[in-house]
């Protein structure tokens, strides 16, 4: 019998659909889980429910207002499916209201992977190019999320892109913290472009509106042209109570993907590039590597090893 | 910080706007007829706004800060970090005085702000609540030197038994806490519970309100009724009029008339505060307060 229990109890009806179902049928006495008192059951009696619905909804509206920004290839995505958009609006959940709002994106995006995953599609290509996409935009969170975590517990010291040296391509180089590369099957910029018709908070107000239909889904991922997609999480504002986290990204040719392992702070550039040499990579080739390796330095995606 | 309701300023009618969308502020207070004081909302750290938070100052018009990060009601108490950082933004920007709905903006140990539950949790009416609306209240008028205001949140929903300026009143009365009173909100209240603010009026301090907000809204067909939904950038509803209209002259100490109007064109702006001007000059019972509405006529 606490007041603590009726705050659980209410958060619980706002965010619950499944007991929100029941408090409609059975009213206070689908309360009977929460340790109420029968007076602290007997406030819940003034609930309009009804208005309790309304209210709902639009929590749940203005929760994935914020939510598709960080997640809205795979939001527009879940669009094209039957029942794809009740799929989402039921991700806003219990769960997701007690994860922190900086993990809130990763959480949606794992549940959409896992429902893409459970889906009969018309063809595992299709499948396993919208999975990419999910994938992506699930790293990002995590890039995102992991650096406001550091800025909050302090544990983050926030470095300046410093000029490139004349000599950087002899000196060895890391990737830097909060880093994520993924393999997307085309450029998710120019994906994002065409499947996103709003940006921002307005991607879901539009999207839900005017979903996507799977024809058309798969005529604008057309054919693959399989890029690295890298982003890196980046301190807006550097507040420990109220950390900024904004997002940087570039992309490069697939083939970059089997060289990250080697950004590891044992290599040079140069080193990449003998090797590649000897095993009979063509000058082009050699030249986009080396292009990509200063763009990942420029960005600060990279730094030279001290 | 107790509350001295007679040393606060009059600000005369203002608007309450996006420091970072159209209309912009500074823009709107230079016309004629324009805002005499700018409300906003904004992060706790006011680095985020300070640039424009001055070129609104810089006019000469004083600013509100009216943020949705607190929780003057619930289990939940307010981080000493946060409530550090909301003093350091009323110092930086001079609000006069610290005005928030009473609401859950977190329901649990991390303080955040109400977007991340959608939008403003409104309190339960009973007593247990009550004891600590009135512990939230206090902590957070012990880290912050200028009055605080409390104002009752919208309500779609309502749980407990007690009135709404039954639970006001008396949270007023025991913090020596300033109110505001939002017109929309307790055209919300009235459908949600069936009551009539009018009849409630003795429940209220009504010479602590200090300020009043009007605003656009719309209302959603129910099963049972209308649900009032507030929403800045739509008209004001007439039952939003008929409330200002009827309350107004039961405030005698009302320092500021807000019109909420986030993401409405400015001729729209300048129009709807000629009104609430109007209706100030010809209802209000504080006489400065009516003075500064007709010398902007």
């Amino acid at each position: 019998m606490s007041f603590i229990e009726q705050e659980r109890a209410m958060r619980d009806l706002l965010f619950d659909a499944g007991l929100r179902e029941q408090f409609s049928a059975q009213g206070v006495a689908a309360l009977s889980a929460y340790q109420l008192s029968d007076e602290e059951q007997s406030d819940f009696l003034s609930i309009r429910i009804d208005a309790l619905k309304i209210d709902a909804g639009m929590r749940v509206f203005m929760l994935l207002s914020q939510l598709a920004a960080e997640m809205p290839v795979s939001i527009v995505i879940m669009s094209a499916f039957e029942k794809g958009i009740e799929a989402v609006k039921a991700m806003v959940n219990i769960e997701l209201i007690k994860t922190p709002t900086y993990e809130r994106g990763a959480l949606l995006g794992t549940e959409i992977r896992d429902w893409l995953a459970d889906r009969a599609m018309p063809d595992q290509k299709l499948q396993s190019m919208l999975l990419a996409y999910v994938g992506a935009e699930i790293a990002v969170n995590w890039s995102r999320s992991g650096l406001q975590k550091a800025i909050m517990k302090q544990e983050y010291i926030a470095q300046d892109i410093s000029e490139i040296p004349g000599d950087w391509k002899q000196k060895p180089i890391e990737l830097v913290q909060y880093v994520s590369a993924v393999i997307v099957p085309r450029s998710y910029d120019g994906i994002k472009k065409m499947l996103c018709r709003a940006a921002g908070d307005q991607l879901w107000s539009h999207t839900s509106k005017n979903p996507l239909a799977l024809e058309q889904l798969q005529t604008l991922l057309g054919d693959e042209d399989p890029r690295l997609l890298v982003s890196r999480a980046i301190a807006t504002q550097q507040a420990v109570i109220d950390p900024g986290v904004g997002i940087q990204t570039i992309e490069l040719s697939e083939g970059f993907a089997s060289l990250m392992q080697y950004i590891n702070g044992q290599y040079s550039t140069d080193f990449i590039l003998q090797q590649l040499n000897a095993a009979g990579a063509p000058d082009q080739m050699l030249q986009g590597v080396e292009a990509g390796f200063l763009e990942l330095l420029k960005t600060g995606m990279t730094r030279i090893t001290e | 910080m107790a509350t001295d309701i007679e040393q606060l300023p009059v600000l005369g009618m203002g608007a309450s706007l996006s420091l970072s969308a159209q209309p912009d502020p500074v823009a709107l207070v230079k016309e004629k007829g324009g805002p005499q004081f700018v409300e906003y909302a904004a992060r706790v750290n006011a680095t985020d706004v300070y640039d424009e938070v001055a070129r609104i100052r810089a006019t000469g018009t004083p600013v509100l800060f009216h943020p949705s990060y607190i929780n003057f009601c619930g289990s939940y108490s307010n981080s000493d970090a946060w409530l550090q950082a909301t003093q350091q933004h009323i110092d930086t920007v001079d609000s006069p005085w610290f005005a928030q709905d009473c609401a859950y903006c977190f329901l649990d140990e991390r303080h955040s702000y109400s977007t991340q539950l959608g939008y403003f949790i409104p309190p339960i009416l009973n007593d247990a609540s009550l004891k600590l609306a009135i512990r939230r209240v206090t902590e957070v008028q012990a880290r912050v030197n200028v009055p605080v205001a409390i104002e009752p949140p919208p309500m779609t929903f309502v749980v407990g038994h007690m009135t709404l300026f039954e639970f006001f009143g008396r949270l007023a009365a025991e913090t020596d806490c300033a109110l505001l009173l939002d017109m929309g909100h307790l055209v919300s209240y009235e459908m949600a519970s069936g009551y009539h603010i009018m009849d409630e009026l003795d429940k209220l301090p009504l010479e602590r309100v200090i300020e009043v907000h009007i605003a656009g809204g719309k209302l959603r067909q129910g099963d049972a009724g209308p649900v009032y939904v507030d929403a800045h950038e739509n008209t004001i509803l007439d039952e939003t009029w008929h409330m200002f209209e009827q309350l107004l002259p039961q405030l005698p100490r009302v320092k500021a008339v807000c019109f909420e109007c986030e993401g409405v064109a400015k001729a729209s702006v300048l129009k709807t505060l000629g009104k609430v001007r109007e209706q100030v000059i010809a209802l209000s019972s504080h006489p400065t307060l009516v003075e500064m509405a007709a010398g902007h006529t």
